[in-house]
């Protein structure tokens, strides 16, 4: 059983996900957070195997909960899940310390996969980030 | 806390003004030089002029007795009648302008000379010369005295030449020409020029002294002018910028995660476990949220229209307008009362910018304030129009947004543009007041 925190400061997206993921075998949501506070106290004291969280939230950005979250649990493995996928926003997440990066808009089984990717130690990305993470890396 | 221009004023650059002046400089310098040009030429014409009608009289003076002094003897070579004539002519040629002196016969054969080694040789008189015999006409010119016959006056200079037709003591035509200096003619240009020239170009200095403050004041003017276009430009550019990162920020913020969510949740609908009426207790309840949140969609939709193009104040009148945007503000958080006694008091411009001054301060308050309650007021006092939205949250300190400040300094710049002033200060409340005071004729 993979157990996930789920940090989104917008209630439909709780909501869907909770939903999807505890109704999936294998899966089941530990709890969630609104901000990023919440989300750095909570992966603290829960000790998920995955935090699927927003990048862009009020009170803390994304990159700052990313940061606070490993600071207290370095092997913890953060899903970034953001409805923004500039190639500049995607490095500076992976470069915090973010496992994997998805954009909003992928598949329930999709998003499934990525958790358990990210669960097993890879690194799950959206395919349509590549091409602009490449050309940002140069490679 | 009085809100400045949303970005730095420019510094008075003066480039305009640096370059009208130079070209008022080069263009007065270009006259100047054009007008001592004109006035140099206009005063050798005229020196010319008198001096040619100064020779012509001279030499037709002479010319009357020159000629009543050639004779049949004369013409025959006689020395004592070359000498009298050489007798009479030597002091003016030593005292005065005159320089030489010829009689021709009208075949072009010299008849008397100043200068010996030219009597009785003959040349081709010029067309012009020819036909002065038979009259008493003149022809004179200032001639560099290079031709064949010039074998005295050659390497002279500059002469005045003046021919003069005349009749002999024997009645027969002859020709009588006269070198006079051209001295009196530089003397004349000379005396024009000091005379005339600082006159002229003083004069045009002095009108250009005269405009120079004219010229200065209508450079800065315009300078002025291309600096508020540049101004106006800009806050436009700004505010657009704004405007669309706000759209872009509603779209993330609402919709977009609302559908987001959607999407997730639908497929509940299908996987939902469970048996009999708890299976469809909870196939019930996702359709139930996917339905609030596509009506919440929609109203985020409509919401993002009327921001981006607001209603037509004129037609729906401004209480009305206000309501909405009070409607779409209120929560289950947040009530939003409405003042409006100005209503038909303000011009269509002022109601406009009242209308602008709510929206902002209405999306501040839902952005930043976490208040529970939020007043919009619009009032008539004196020339007027008082425009507040009051609010009872975290006041300034706590609720400052970076994003929400441009919008208002953006709002300042227009208000001052009709001569207002838009300030925000701590609300009784223990919040914030946003006022705007403009005319109340205001033309945006």
């Amino acid at each position: 059983m993979i157990r996930v925190l789920l940090v989104d400061d917008h209630e439909a997206i709780l909501h869907g996900l909770t939903g999807v993921l505890d109704e999936s075998e294998g899966f089941s949501v530990v709890g969630t957070a609104g901000d990023g506070a919440d989300a750095v106290r909570l992966a603290g004291d829960l000790r998920p195997d995955v935090i699927v969280m927003d990048l862009s939230m009020r009170e803390m950005d994304g990159v700052s909960t990313i940061e606070g979250i490993l600071a207290r649990d370095p092997a913890a493995r953060v899903l970034v899940l953001s409805s923004y996928g500039q190639p500049s926003r995607v490095d500076q997440a992976l470069r915090a310390g973010a496992c994997g990066f998805l954009v909003k808009g992928e598949s329930v089984a999709e998003v499934r996969a990525a958790v358990r990717q990210a669960h097993d130690g890879e690194r799950p990305l959206s395919k349509s980030l590549l091409p602009g993470l490449r050309r940002l890396r140069g490679v | 806390m009085s809100l400045g221009s949303a970005e730095p004023r420019e510094a008075h650059s003066g480039a305009v003004v640096r370059t009208a002046l130079r070209r008022f400089v080069i263009s007065s310098i270009v006259a100047v030089l054009l007008l001592a040009a004109v006035s140099v030429y206009a005063a050798d014409r005229l020196a010319r002029a008198e001096a040619l009608r100064d020779g012509t009289s001279q030499a037709q003076g002479l010319a009357g007795f020159v000629a009543g002094q050639v004779t049949p003897s004369l013409r025959e070579g006689d020395t004592a009648a070359i000498e009298r004539l050489d007798a009479f002519i030597e002091p003016q040629l030593r005292d005065g302008d005159l320089r030489h002196v010829k009689v021709w016969s009208s075949d072009g054969t010299v008849l008397w000379s100043d200068e010996d080694g030219i009597i009785g040789r003959s040349f081709t008189l010029a067309p012009d010369v020819r036909d002065l015999l038979g009259t008493d006409e003149v022809v004179a010119e200032v001639s560099d005295v290079d031709r064949e016959e010039n074998v005295a006056e050659q390497g002279a200079g500059q002469l005045l030449e003046v021919y003069v037709g005349a009749r002999d003591g024997a009645g027969e035509d002859v020709l009588v020409e006269a070198y006079l200096s051209t001295e009196k003619l530089d003397e004349n240009r000379m005396a024009l020029l000091t005379g005339m020239l600082p006159l002229m170009v003083g004069g045009l200095l002095l009108f250009q002294l005269a405009v120079f403050p004219l010229a200065l004041a209508l450079a800065r003017r315009i300078e002025r002018g291309e600096q508020e276009r540049s101004r106006l430009t800009r806050h436009a550019l700004l505010a657009s910028d704004l405007e669309r990162r706000r759209i872009a920020q509603d779209l993330h913020d609402g919709v977009i995660q609302e559908l987001a969510g959607l999407a997730y949740a639908l497929p509940l609908i299908e996987a939902d476990g469970g048996e009999g009426e708890d299976r469809n207790r909870k196939r019930r309840l996702t359709l139930e949220r996917a339905h609030e949140v596509l009506l919440d969609s929609v109203a985020a939709l409509r919401r993002l229209i009327t921001d981006s193009y607001p209603p037509d104040l004129e037609a729906e009148g401004l209480g009305n307008a206000l309501g909405d945007l009070a409607s779409a503000a209120e929560s289950d958080t947040l009530t939003v009362t409405i003042d409006v006694s100005a209503n038909g008091a303000l011009s269509g411009g002022s109601a406009r910018l009242a209308y602008r001054v709510i929206r902002e301060g209405l999306r501040n308050v839902t952005r930043h304030a976490r208040a529970e309650h939020a007043t919009i007021r619009v009032l008539h006092e004196g020339p007027e129009v008082v425009v507040q939205v009051e609010d009872d949250g975290v006041g300034l300190a706590a609720g400052g947004a970076p994003e929400g400040h441009i919008g208002l300094r953006l709002l300042a710049d227009t208000i001052s543009d009709v001569g207002g002033t838009v300030r925000t200060t701590p609300a009784p409340a223990g919040g914030t007041l946003l006022e705007a005071r403009f005319p109340v004729d205001a033309v945006e």
